[in-house]
């Protein structure tokens, strides 16, 4: 019996703006508990919504970048729960009129290319937190969270597979990024998804019964997620085992999924149009005005690099995967660098430097005026690529001026030969036993009048240059 | 003024107008400030505002109601907060605080701020008009109110109730003094989104109604008491011989908004009073082990029966296969409604009808009613509140056992001048003949 | 009203009733139910709906921070605190 998965994914994202979406509360959930938190956010009666203007831009930018169709007229429904971490007893988000519909995203599969429905994409307002304290035996509710931003991004149900759902999110993420929607940093919950998994026989057009696993924020979670689900359907299918419709959790201990509520569609959440809020209205212009507004996407970045710079694709997949690094990639190529170079650079060393300081690709800060000015006194050689490393470690550091620095710490590349060759000169001349051993074809000897070269000129030599003089001038 | 006569009348007061008074307010009031009552669902900067309900006994907000800030900046001063129904869903037999009496005769009930204002406690109150109730408690407690066109006063600061039509209006002995009031707290304001853009209003209106056409709602005559339905009428002869043109319509759309008027409020009350968990502020149980029990004791010990029955319907009427057949179709009523309206108002100014079928209610009456919604009483304020139109009241005619009845008059939204015109024109003529 | 729709109403509004209070808000139900016949049986066809006010436009904020309040202010009226938080019975996962 040959089966097939089917899942769906809902992800939430949650946007970057400086406030929340419908007070003025700043959107920092890291803060100290409850410091970010209104009348509003908290649950008083008597306050009113008024949506955040950049919400709706960063829903339509989200749209755009995931090929939506943006409805022109949308608007806010209340949905209505009991739950602590919700402080008004409803959430405001779309249910009849949602902003976007009816989107793709394409990934790369191992057999090629494939589109990714978006069904649709919604603005709500996320809801608080809950710490729980089992000594005390009770939970502590922050409302930091409450009325953060989000768009909920609901994937038709594509996937065939879990390699599939991490493109996805993959995709997903550096898109989103980009466009300065969101952070996406999963590990912080600013990205979360749900997982609507089922299981039927391949070639069979009905869906199985279905199940959902909430809020998985890694990678690896997702993956081992999938694997068990799908291994517990095929279980329940082919032991002729009810499968029930219900909400499951992940316990990331166990590695096993178990029964937490019942799906969705046996809880009634009473949803109505929030008569507070007036429709959101979305003109040409505006959508104009956002799309002028995106930068260039990934997929076209990396492009780019690999035709116009004949960067190879995986560096060039490894550039764009930050939007930061990309950026200083960028400014530094059009103030002059070579490309091929600065990436190499980037790549290697300015990771290497941001991994020792505790900062991801997107933390990092370098001046790319600074890495062009390098790579120029590298490419004229004026500069060993050793003592090159020694600078750029100190642009990453301290934002040193690297002409400056080069000069304060003599890296300067003895550029004039004849002063090199005199100094080999005296070096052959102060050494007759090296020499003669090199005449009789001992060829560590070479090495030790090099090491006294290099000793003399403080590492400011050029190797390459110095052997061939030495080779030189003993050939004499 | 006397304080100090005042400040012991308002103490010695035997009709529960007054859930709070301020005597201090009261006593350091400047010379030339206006006393003025809230209503008890308007919130008051760090004072207990509680709408009527044992669920915020406790509850003292951070900030105030815009609408308070403006009174306040116009020179009015608050002594105290006004009795209401919980949360403002029926009349004051449902307060947690009692009812309150009719100063004419406590066997009738009527509402704080009437109460208030009748008595001269304040010379106005601030209220909030829901579904034309507390419009209609005014005109029948004897005192003149106006309730503008919706989203001219901001509703930030409202305990909210019936967020899709609920308005602050003023309630006063007469009709400039509530008009007067309405005016300094009207106009934009960016924290209510629903509200209007115009940034000021001017509701000085001269007494005169010559050549304005006014229409008496057949359909709302016919449901009232003949005593009510006559005073109508001497109404309708006093406007005329002022000058004004009278004629007779039926809203034949209206028949259903007093249903489609419950399912919203049902629904959007319902809504409204979820917040009040006891997890974030006013009465937590003090028997609970766990979550649940937090949730129903504290919301079962402290909510009303009135309020828990609209609650119910509310989610009654919003669940999944009922949201077509009640909710859904109430909000296409509503659009009928205003079509309707909007084409009566094409060849007519003003709209005049009883604002009750009878007198104010006994409170024997009152307390035995199940649903408030069904009450005859609030079908004569349904398609007004709907369609978000400015309404003038006032008590007219007097009943049998001396208590007033009430008219009201309503005009197209944004025409809030009308009603003020033919209110203050009623006020100004002499009554023909004595009690109706 | 049955029984089982009755609770239901009352369940998902988190109210403790008593029997009296069950008996006589099911009979308000009732009469509510009944006062609501003719809208349910009303033919709407496709009437538009009404779902906002006459005179509403779409209203923006700015995004921009504003502190009003401390964290004080929004803890003032908790029945019960712990660690600058609203404090409840240990909600299971």
């Amino acid at each position: 019996m040959a089966y097939e998965v089917v899942i769906g994914l809902e992800v939430h994202v949650e946007l970057a703006t400086e406030s929340k979406i419908f007070c003025s509360c700043a959107n920092n959930s890291a803060a100290a508990a409850n410091e970010n938190v209104c009348p509003a956010c908290a649950g008083m009666p008597g306050l009113l919504p008024v949506t955040n203007r950049a919400v709706v831009e960063k829903a339509i930018a989200a749209g755009l970048v995931t090929n939506c169709h943006i409805n022109r007229v949308n608007t806010f429904d209340k949905k209505n729960y009991y739950y602590p971490d919700l402080s008004n007893s409803y959430q405001i988000t779309q249910l009849y009129a949602p902003i976007c519909t009816d989107g793709y995203v394409e990934i790369e599969t191992e057999a090629g290319s494939k589109r990714i429905g978006i069904k649709q994409i919604h603005m709500e307002e996320d809801a608080g937190k809950l710490l729980h304290d089992d000594l005390a035996g009770i939970s502590m509710v922050d409302y930091n969270r409450c009325s953060v931003p989000l768009v909920e991004i609901v994937s038709k149900p594509d996937f065939r597979s879990a390699a599939e759902v991490i493109a996805y999110l993959e995709k997903l993420r550096a898109l989103l990024r980009y466009a300065g929607v969101g952070h996406c940093r999963m590990e912080a919950g600013l990205m979360r998804a749900d997982i609507n998994l089922s299981v039927r026989e391949k070639g069979d057009e009905k869906l199985g019964v279905r199940t959902e696993i909430k809020n998985m924020n890694s990678f690896a979670a997702i993956q081992k997620a999938i694997a068990y689900e799908t291994e517990r359907h095929i279980d329940a299918i082919e032991w002729d085992e009810p499968l029930v419709q219900e909400t499951r959790g992940w316990d990331a201990v166990k590695n096993e999924s178990f029964a937490m509520r019942e799906k969705e569609n046996a809880t009634d959440y009473l949803y109505f149009p929030d008569p507070d809020l007036p429709p959101v209205i979305i003109d040409e212009e505006w959508i104009e005005r956002v799309r002028a507004a995106l930068p260039e996407m990934p997929d076209a970045k990396q492009a780019r690099y690999q035709a116009d710079f004949q960067i190879k694709r995986k560096e060039a997949a490894q550039l764009v995967a930050s939007p930061n690094l990309a950026a200083i990639f960028d400014a530094a190529v059009a103030q002059g660098a070579e490309p091929r170079e600065a990436a190499n650079w980037l790549l290697t060393e300015a990771l290497a430097c941001a991994k020792k300081a505790g900062q991801s690709a997107d933390e990092l800060q370098l001046d790319p005026q600074k890495l062009v000015v390098l790579l120029a006194e590298l490419k004229e050689g004026r500069l060993t690529r050793p003592n090159a490393k020694l600078v750029f470690a100190a642009i990453f550091e301290e934002d040193a001026e690297p002409l400056a620095y080069i000069r304060a710490h003599g890296l300067d590349q003895v550029a004039d030969d004849s002063a090199v060759r005199e100094l080999l000169t005296q070096i052959i001349a102060a050494n007759p036993k090296s020499v003669a051993d090199f005449r009789a074809g001992k060829t560590k000897a070479l090495d030790f009048l090099f090491g006294q070269a290099m000793r003399e000129l403080k590492g400011s030599g050029d190797p390459k240059l110095i052997r061939q003089l030495l080779n030189e001038l003993l050939a004499q | 003024m006397d304080k100090e006569k005042q400040l012991q009348r308002i103490s010695a007061d035997r009709c529960n107008s007054l859930v709070q008074f301020y005597p201090a307010a009261l006593q350091e009031m400047p010379a030339d400030a206006v006393a003025i009552v809230v209503d008890d669902n308007l919130i008051q900067r760090d004072t207990v505002c509680a709408a009527g309900s044992h669920m915020l006994y406790s509850f003292r907000p951070p900030f105030q109601a815009e609408a308070i800030t403006r009174a306040q900046a116009a020179g009015y001063t608050v002594i105290g907060r006004a009795n209401i129904g919980e949360f403002n869903m029926a009349g004051s037999e449902t307060s947690w605080f009692g009812p309150t009496l009719h100063p004419q005769d406590t066997a009738h009930l009527t509402s704080g701020a009437a109460a208030a204002v009748a008595q001269g406690f304040a010379e106005a109150a601030l209220i909030v008009d829901a579904g034309g109730a507390n419009l209609r408690q005014a005109a029948l407690g004897g005192c003149s109110a106006f309730r503008p066109t919706y989203g001219s006063v901001s509703r930030f600061g409202i305990i909210a109730f019936l967020s899709s039509s609920e308005q602050i209006g003023g309630v006063a002995r007469d009709i400039d003094t509530a008009a007067a009031l309405v005016q300094a707290v009207a106009g934009h304001d960016e924290k209510d989104a629903t509200s209007l853009p115009k940034p000021q209003y001017d509701y000085a209106a001269a007494a005169d109604v010559a050549g304005l056409r006014i229409a008496l709602v057949e359909d709302l005559l016919a449901a009232a008491g003949a005593p009510a339905r006559a005073a109508t009428e001497q109404a309708a002869e006093a406007l005329a011989a002022a000058g004004a043109q009278i004629s007779r319509i039926r809203l034949r759309q209206a028949a259903l908004a007093p249903q489609a008027l419950a399912v919203m409020a049902a629904a959007e009350g319902c809504n409204n009073i979820s917040r009040f968990d006891g997890v974030k502020y006013g009465y937590r149980t003090a028997n609970y082990r766990n979550i649940e029990e937090l949730y129903c004791r504290s919301r079962g010990e402290a909510i009303g029966e009135t309020a828990k029955c609209l609650a119910m319907l509310g989610s009654l009427v919003l669940a999944k296969d009922n949201y077509e057949p009640y909710y859904r179709k109430a909000l296409q009523v509503r659009y009928l409604v205003k079509q309707e309206l909007d084409q009566i108002f094409t060849s007519c100014d003003l709209l005049l009808a009883p604002v009750a079928p009878a007198e104010a209610p006994l409170a024997a009456d009152a307390a035995a009613s199940p649903f408030p919604f069904c009450d005859p009483a609030h079908a004569f304020g349904a398609a007004a509140t709907l369609a978000g139109l400015p309404v003038a009241v006032l008590p007219y005619g007097t009943a049998e056992n001396g208590l007033p009845f009430g008219l009201q008059l309503f005009a197209d939204s944004g025409h809030d001048s009308l009603p003020l015109r033919a209110a203050k024109a009623l006020q100004a003529a002499p009554r023909k003949g004595g009690a109706c | 009203m049955e029984k089982e729709q009755f609770a239901k109403l009352a369940s998902f509004n988190k109210f403790a009733l008593t029997p009296a209070e069950n008996e006589r808000l099911s009979a308000a139900l009732d009469t509510a139910l009944d006062f609501l016949v003719p809208l349910r049986d009303w033919q709407a066809g496709d009437t538009p709906l009404m779902v906002y006010a006459a005179g509403i436009a779409p209203v923006y904020r700015t995004d921009r921070v504003e502190k009003i309040f401390s964290r004080e202010q929004i803890l003032a009226n908790a029945p019960e605190e712990a660690e600058h938080c609203f404090a409840v019975p240990r909600v299971a996962d």
